[in-house]
């Protein structure tokens, strides 16, 4: 049975895909704490610009470092934008996010079909950044998604304390000097690098749910800041590499469906457990 | 006796908000070691002076000075804020004792964990307010006024001289008002000056050392007993005065 036969490369694709469930699901718990849940999706929603003018310089070739670089450029534009617009005006954060998360990607529409009737050449190379597979996840992919990882686990170590003042309560993180608006920066950027080393696996309609979903499940399991980083990252983990071993084994499941939906049943699964657990607990007596 | 000296000076004040004017032409002295409240009627700029004060809001003239010649970046690390608790997302990940931690956190340093001392510490703070038992409870478990009295254990955790706290007593009952108003006091005798944005005048009367009349413009400075009986308080309150 093919579950059994050892291959490197699908085994590699399946290792990168963990590690980046794993940093999407660990910068994915300061989005819902602070409420954001919808900046995933803007981002990668607003990626799609990017990767048709990566894909135009790159003379319609697929060239991962132009199109990912065009990719992270729209991306942090929109980041940008949509953190500015919140500050400077009356315009809530929600609005802001899905006012631009529709305005990039409908560009990134019209950029495409643009690109479609005119190339005369195929837009495959792009049409993967859509959908995702684990087949067009390169080595690359899994040194740049073990490097993020690190980073992330670096700065959470390092610089928890200062993350969770600044997300909690700005006005008292500023009245005590911090500058609340860099660390959401940071936030963002991380979100955004997240985001678009996920496209090739998952796709950018589907690249927000691993920030949302292995989130969530932690939530249930913890009210403590650290130990939900943790147990968040681990579900991203197993999950992410559970569900493309599983789309590696039956060729007509996509990449990032198969993740996703992985993650959305353990979802409701411990959402289940953790409901029947509190209703025949027995009474607390303290 | 020695004359107290000057904690923070406020010159000329004017602070506008999205083009209309909230404060203008403060000029106010406050002593070391008195317990000030700011009181006025709703939108009389009471939170803004504060905000301005600890530079959360930026004045368009003025100038604001600590200690004599600081300035208000050099001053900081004396300074201690208390926000208004409806800004704060009660359902975040944190438990009572991380969130008296947080008052540590500038002091401690960037990248640098917190020792048992600090720990310690949230803890004798947690027990002036009368929640040490609670340390490890997750916020959201908390009634209004305890959440009240964990905000001020961490203001108290910054180990400031100045505090500023913004309706410290904003939907508490009588018996935690009463408890916060003891512990104020007692900060004012142990030295610190307090300056605290307050709605109850009958409490004002029995804690103030000072009160601060705003109406958008300073109306008076000056002991409870002066400011509480004089007809500017007609003119800050107009006829709301009686519902007070």
């Amino acid at each position: 049975m093919a579950f059994f036969e050892f291959n490197s490369f699908l085994f590699e694709a399946c290792l990168a895909a963990a590690l980046l469930s794993a940093c999407s699901a660990m910068v994915g718990c300061f989005l819902l704490i602070r409420r954001r849940a919808l900046l995933g999706d803007m981002i990668g929603h607003s990626v799609l610009p990017g990767l048709c003018v990566g894909f135009a310089l790159a003379g319609f070739e697929k060239s991962p470092l132009l199109l990912l670089g065009g990719a992270l450029v729209s991306a942090l534009l929109a980041a940008f934008l949509q953190e500015y617009i919140s500050r400077r005006s009356r315009i809530k954060e929600d609005t802001s996010m899905a006012l631009l998360l529709t305005g990039f990607y409908a560009i990134g529409v019209v950029l495409l079909t643009e690109l479609q009737n005119n190339s005369g050449s195929s837009t495959s190379g792009l049409e993967t950044f859509l959908l995702g597979s684990a087949a067009s996840i390169s080595r690359s992919d899994l040194y740049a998604s073990c490097f993020l990882l690190l980073v992330q686990i670096i700065v959470y170590s390092l610089f928890l304390k200062e993350l969770r003042v600044n997300t909690f309560d700005p006005l008292f993180a500023r009245a005590q000097g911090f500058n609340p608006n860099r660390y959401a920066q940071l936030i963002s950027a991380l979100t955004s690098i997240s985001v678009i080393l996920a496209l090739p696996a998952v796709g950018l309609i589907l690249a927000s749910a691993l920030l949302v979903l292995p989130a969530a499940c932690a939530s249930m399991i913890t009210r403590n800041l650290g130990p939900r980083l943790t147990f968040s990252a681990l579900i991203g983990l197993v999950l992410g590499f559970g569900g493309a071993w599983i789309s590696t084994l039956h060729s007509q499941i996509p990449t990032g469906p198969s993740i996703i939906l992985l993650h959305t049943a353990f979802f409701f699964v411990l959402a289940f457990a953790l409901f029947f657990k509190r209703k025949f607990a027995p009474e607390e007596t303290a | 006796m020695n004359t107290p000296s000057i904690v923070l000076e406020i010159k000329n004040l004017s602070v506008r908000y999205s083009g209309a004017p909230v404060l203008s032409d403060i000029d106010v002295k406050i002593e070391s070691g008195s317990l000030v409240c700011i009181i006025g009627p709703n939108g009389s700029g009471k939170s803004t002076l504060i905000k301005t004060a600890i530079g959360l809001m930026e004045p368009i003239r003025g100038q604001i000075t600590y200690f004599g010649n600081q300035t208000l970046k050099e001053a900081r690390s004396k300074l201690s804020y208390l926000p208004q608790r409806e800004g704060i997302d009660w359902d975040f990940p944190i438990n009572v004792i991380e969130m008296v931690l947080m008052g540590a956190y500038k002091r401690v340093g960037l990248g640098r964990r917190l020792n048992k001392a600090e720990r310690e510490k949230a803890l004798y703070f947690l027990e002036r307010v009368g929640l040490k038992d609670f340390a490890k409870r997750h916020i959201a478990e908390l009634s209004g006024g305890q959440q009240q009295r964990v905000f001020l254990a961490r203001a108290l955790m910054t180990e400031a001289d100045i505090y500023f706290l913004d309706e410290p007593f904003a939907a508490v009952d009588i018996v935690t008002e009463y408890m916060i108003l003891e512990l104020l006091k007692t900060l004012r005798d142990e030295g610190k000056t307090l300056l605290i944005s307050h709605h109850d005048l009958h409490s004002v009367q029995r804690t103030a050392d000072k009160v601060l009349l705003l109406n958008r413009e300073l109306l008076a400075f000056d002991t409870p007993e002066v400011v509480l009986k004089s007809p500017l308080m007609q003119k800050a309150y107009g006829g709301m005065r009686g519902l007070l």
